[in-house]
């Protein structure tokens, strides 16, 4: 263990830092922006998407398709995306994934104070009379860079 | 004895609170940097440590003195930055914003994305104020609402001096009380589910406001704000690494004032308030100097100070940790095995587990270098070093959430409390998504994990320089702290690479 660091192991490093940077900018590949869709269906308080998350990159024309077994509103954050949806009206909502990061996908799930539920009783916001929203997070849309 | 039956009170008191997690406040929207980002970074980290060490060892100071510029010699910063019309503004501003959280967080709305508490607190102010300390300066020593206050009432009732304080602060102490609230703090911060509901907040502002006044009054001011206060013992270290400090120009005050200032070797004092404060003032020095420079002062760190600096590091560490997808599992596991309090454990157990890691280096250390230092001292030489690396993570984990998170504070600003208002047009501010590039804040993250871990590196050559006499003993006592190093930003590559589960 006896080693003697001297200056000219300097470009050495260098060199290896230089090749560390053309790794970083041969892992940026680009590709033309497709277009994409996604069903999704909520059961039992999630969705049946893998890992929970619905990963696309940047560009992308994104098309999800909705279906659950309960009244609620489906929420994309950051894109701000709200549709809502009920068990016999399926919804789809479509937007280019312009913005890459992570977004955060709820869904405010409508429960109705009287166990039956009420037929075209809307339920909007957070101010229900006869009833409550849980927030569900569901999982998560990624965008990554093209 | 009383600060600890007080904690104890406020930690069963939002223990009992139960925690009520609030969704969608401090959502992350940071990717996982890719494989290739997080290879290129390690590789970096590695390739600069040689350098750094070839440097060294071919030349180097002892960190004793270094180029500082002196802004008070300046006829624009003294009637600019440097007045007291400046600061006093300054003052005010931060006067008003701990008023207004205070009255937000009690009789604004409950609802933590709307009301301007938990985004001023936890975003702009928590975030923020890391990145102000670490980059320009110790501004909290400025803006500090507590020690304003107190300022003013000592203005106002104390006469010339100020309050006398009604005890002196036990030297045998040290900063045990700021490494004690810090643990608090952090558990708040970091494992307590209802820290981003204002009204949580209101109250934990106004317990913590009496803990802070009771000391300063008690022990004196600068006692207090230098070893009990954890913020400004945090802000503090996180300010060696900025660019500006404070001076005095006075070896024999140094000596006189109440605190333990004159430990540097040097003919003045730096970043000592008690001092700055007692000087006259020509005496007072602002100067510009090289980043961490601040870190590689000769001076007698304690035990109490390493441990908070330890218990600093992991919190930094563990707020990342406990999102990704590892603790997520861990957590589940030991549930199932009946363990509760998983991430309390996991937030105390942590600090002490870094701890015990560093003395095991530190004892390679000594023995490597065969130095008369015990495995103690040479803990206590080198942990000041290991703060870049904690601020580059720190840097690299927050800046998506500062950028694109903080933008809530534009449509807060207009509606504070929550209800409605518009005061200035901008409560409709939709926030920019798209400001920050997933690949922009990756190459950033990465970037600034490798130049904070070059920064460690160079300090810890630079003090064992200064500690250790033989030339060659003090190299290969950097052997060990390259290695811990070299793990320590592996670790912190690794979180940032790892998918953000909540």
């Amino acid at each position: 263990m006896n080693i003697n660091f001297k200056m000219a192991q300097i470009p050495w490093a260098l060199a290896i830092v230089a090749v560390a940077m053309v790794a970083f900018a041969a892992a940026c590949g680009g590709s033309e922006p497709e277009d994409l869709i996604f069903n999704v269906t909520i059961e039992h308080d999630a969705w049946d998407v893998a890992d929970d998350i619905i990963k696309v990159k940047q560009g992308d024309h994104v098309t999800v398709n909705v279906q659950s077994d309960v009244q609620g509103g489906f929420h994309l954050h950051g894109y701000d995306l709200y549709n809502e949806v009920a068990p016999d009206a399926p919804m789809s909502f479509d937007f280019v994934a312009d913005a890459t990061g992570n977004f955060e996908i709820q869904f405010h799930k409508f429960t109705l104070a009287s166990d039956a539920p009420a037929a075209d009783e809307h339920v909007e916001g957070d101010e229900h009379e006869d009833g409550a929203e849980t927030e569900l997070s569901l999982g998560s849309l990624q965008v990554f860079p093209r | 004895m009383v600060l600890i039956l007080v904690v104890a009170a406020v930690v069963t008191a939002l223990a009992a609170a139960g925690p009520i997690y609030a969704h969608g406040f401090g959502q992350r929207y940071d990717l996982p940097a890719p494989l290739s980002y997080f290879l290129g970074g390690a590789a970096a980290a590695v390739a600069f440590s040689f350098v750094i060490v070839g440097i060294v060892i071919s030349g180097g100071g002892t960190g004793a003195r270094y180029l500082t510029y002196d802004l008070t010699a300046r006829r624009w910063f003294r009637l600019t930055l440097g007045s007291q019309a400046a600061l006093w503004l300054v003052k005010l501003a931060s006067l008003f914003a701990f008023g207004l959280i205070i009255a937000t967080s009690f009789w604004g709305t409950d609802k933590p994305l709307e009301n301007l508490s938990p985004t001023f607190i936890w975003v702009i102010w928590w975030v923020g104020m890391g990145f102000v300390s670490a980059t320009i300066g110790n501004v909290w020593a400025v803006v500090n609402p507590w020690k304003i206050v107190l300022e003013i009432f000592e203005g106002l009732l104390g006469g010339r001096d100020g309050f006398t304080p009604m005890q002196r602060y036990p030297v045998s102490w040290s900063v045990w009380p700021a490494v004690v609230l810090f643990g608090v703090f952090a558990w708040v911060e970091n494992v307590y589910g209802g820290a981003s509901l204002p009204n949580n907040i209101g109250t934990i502002i106004i317990v913590f406001s009496i803990i802070q006044w009771a000391g300063m009054f008690y022990f004196g001011k600068n006692a207090w704000l230098r070893h009990g206060d954890p913020l400004a013992v945090l802000f503090g270290l996180f300010a060696r690494f900025s660019v500006t400090e404070v001076r005095v120009n006075s070896r024999t005050l140094c000596r006189r004032c109440e605190l333990d200032c004159a430990q540097d070797e040097g003919e003045d004092c730096a970043e000592c308030y008690a001092c700055f404060e007692l000087a006259a003032r020509h005496e007072r020095r602002v100067l510009l100097r090289p980043p961490a420079a601040g870190l590689m002062r000769p001076e007698r760190v304690s035990t109490a100070l390493m441990v908070f600096v330890m218990m600093a590091l992991s919190t930094v560490t563990f707020d990342g940790l406990k999102e990704t997808p590892w603790w997520n599992t861990v957590h589940r596991e030991l549930e199932v095995l009946g363990v509760s309090w998983v991430d309390t454990i996991g937030l105390f157990g942590i600090p002490l587990l870094f701890l015990a890691i560093f003395l095991g280096f530190a004892w390679a250390m000594r023995r490597l270098s065969s130095n008369a230092m015990t495995t103690g001292d040479m803990a206590r030489a080198f942990v000041l070093s290991l703060i870049p690396i904690a601020l580059a993570y720190h840097f690299a984990h927050f800046l998506a959430l500062l950028l694109i998170q903080g933008q809530v504070i534009v449509p807060l600003a207009s509606d504070p409390f929550g209800r409605g208002w518009d005061l200035f047009g901008t409560a409709d501010y939709a926030i920019d998504i798209g400001v920050i590039n997933a690949r922009a804040a990756w190459f950033f993250s990465i970037a600034v994990i490798v130049v904070g871990h070059v920064a460690a590196v160079f300090i810890a050559h630079v003090v064992s320089l200064r500690k250790i006499s033989d030339h060659a003993a003090a190299m290969r006592s950097q052997y060990p702290m390259l290695v811990l190093m070299v793990f320590y930003t592996a670790v912190s590559l690794w979180i940032i690479s790892q998918p953000i589960v909540e």
